[in-house]
């Protein structure tokens, strides 16, 4: 492995370097060359919109705040190309805590409107009979991919209809514990299903109910449950909604 | 000593667009800035105009971000001078790498706005007055 080289970086071509660490070198370059261009477009936006230059009218300012929220959205890309790709190469350390499951998911809970944006949604947790405690599981990383399935059940979930259930259990057939996050909303069409975690991907009817969405997300849990020994799959019915769910070991291997 | 009521903040940095956001933003926020286009001639204009706070980027043609920052805390008439990153390089690697040679703070362009840099900037500056 030579994915710990970071300083002493080298952008010019040398004969000896190996695939990876081309590999490495390229994704670092196309990851810092995006973030310098789409750096000024963030800036002047974020400038008009201050006001200090005079004030726009209504709908200057809302192409303004498109531009701005478009590049932002570049930004995000950007960040999680980064992202998927640390944790594919292990570069991101796994820093095990020991948990209890419920509070874990209150936690996340308690912070719903940074990914439940204007929806309201009916969210509830199912607690086990006894709280499921003394797991050890990577806090941030288990967090992320919760936030990205609760996200993804408000945002494919009718308004009208938006009832997400999270849950909690053993699975001690397993030595695992299992996180679902349950929705009523329109579902995972046949043809899409066996896209859904491989790589970016956007099934046709969640395309047209948020056209811009980018399909990174899910792959990225995958990769991180799978860098957490752990397994995500989903059960899904067109327009009655689906459930995904999260198997971590109770005892990583991997575990320091 | 800079003699001009509004502090001199040296911005390093390659990029012209870049360069002319924040120092457009600046400028509207009450400083004076001066632009350099790479790390040698930040170091000649850090000597020349004796900035209140250094805005450094990394990786720039000439010399680097980490270069300059390395050379400028090795001068004793300059290391006081306080340097604050600003890079589109986000790794904890980078980060550690920058504060163990004396940076002040870090940020990360793409993920801050302009008011967020200008804020610092009125942070450190007065810090610096101290």
């Amino acid at each position: 492995m030579s994915s710990k080289k970071n300083n002493g970086r080298n952008i010019g071509p040398r004969a000896e370097k190996g695939l990876e660490e081309m590999r490495d070198d390229f994704i670092w370059i196309l990851t810092h060359q995006l973030r310098t261009l789409i750096t000024p477009i963030k800036l002047f936006s974020d400038m008009l919109l201050t006001d200090r230059l005079g004030s726009l009218s209504a709908k200057q300012r809302s192409y303004v705040e498109d531009i701005h929220q478009a590049a932002s959205r570049i930004v995000e890309v950007v960040r999680d190309i980064l992202n998927g790709y640390r944790i594919q190469t292990g570069e991101i350390e796994l820093v095990y805590e020991s948990t209890c499951l419920e509070d874990l998911i209150e936690s996340i809970l308690e912070k719903r409107n940074s990914f439940e944006g204007d929806a309201s949604c009916d969210i509830r947790l199912l607690k086990a009979e006894r709280p499921i405690c003394d797991v050890p599981v990577d806090r941030v990383l288990v967090r992320q991919v919760v936030i990205v399935l609760l996200s993804n059940a408000i945002k494919y979930s009718r308004k009208d209809r938006c009832a997400i259930t999270v849950s909690v259990g053993l699975d001690e057939a397993n030595d695992a514990v299992l996180i679902r996050v349950a929705d009523k909303g329109i579902g995972i069409p046949e043809e899409a299903r066996r896209h859904i975690f491989v790589g970016p991907f956007r099934a046709s009817n969640a395309l047209k109910m948020h056209p811009d969405g980018l399909g990174f997300d899910l792959y990225i849990a995958k990769l991180i449950i799978t860098r957490l020994e752990g397994d995500i799959w989903f059960d899904s019915e067109a327009d009655k909604g689906t459930t995904f769910t999260i198997s971590l070991p109770l005892h990583p291997q991997t575990r320091e | 000593m800079n003699n001009s009521p509004k502090p001199l903040i040296l911005l390093v940095e390659d990029d012209k667009f870049i360069a002319r956001a924040y120092k457009d933003g600046l400028e509207q926020a009450g400083f004076e800035v001066a632009v350099a286009e790479n790390g040698a001639v930040g170091m000649d204009l850090v000597r020349t105009q004796a900035p209140r706070l250094i805005l450094l980027d990394l990786i720039m043609p000439e010399k680097d971000g980490f270069e300059v920052l390395a050379e400028l805390k090795m001068d004793p008439a300059l290391k006081r001078i306080p340097v604050v990153i600003l890079s589109n390089l986000g790794q904890s690697s980078d980060i550690q790498k920058a504060k163990d040679l004396g940076a002040v703070d870090y940020l990360v362009k793409a993920d801050s706005s302009m008011q967020e840099v200008i804020e610092k900037v009125k942070i450190h500056v007065a810090q610096a007055r101290e």
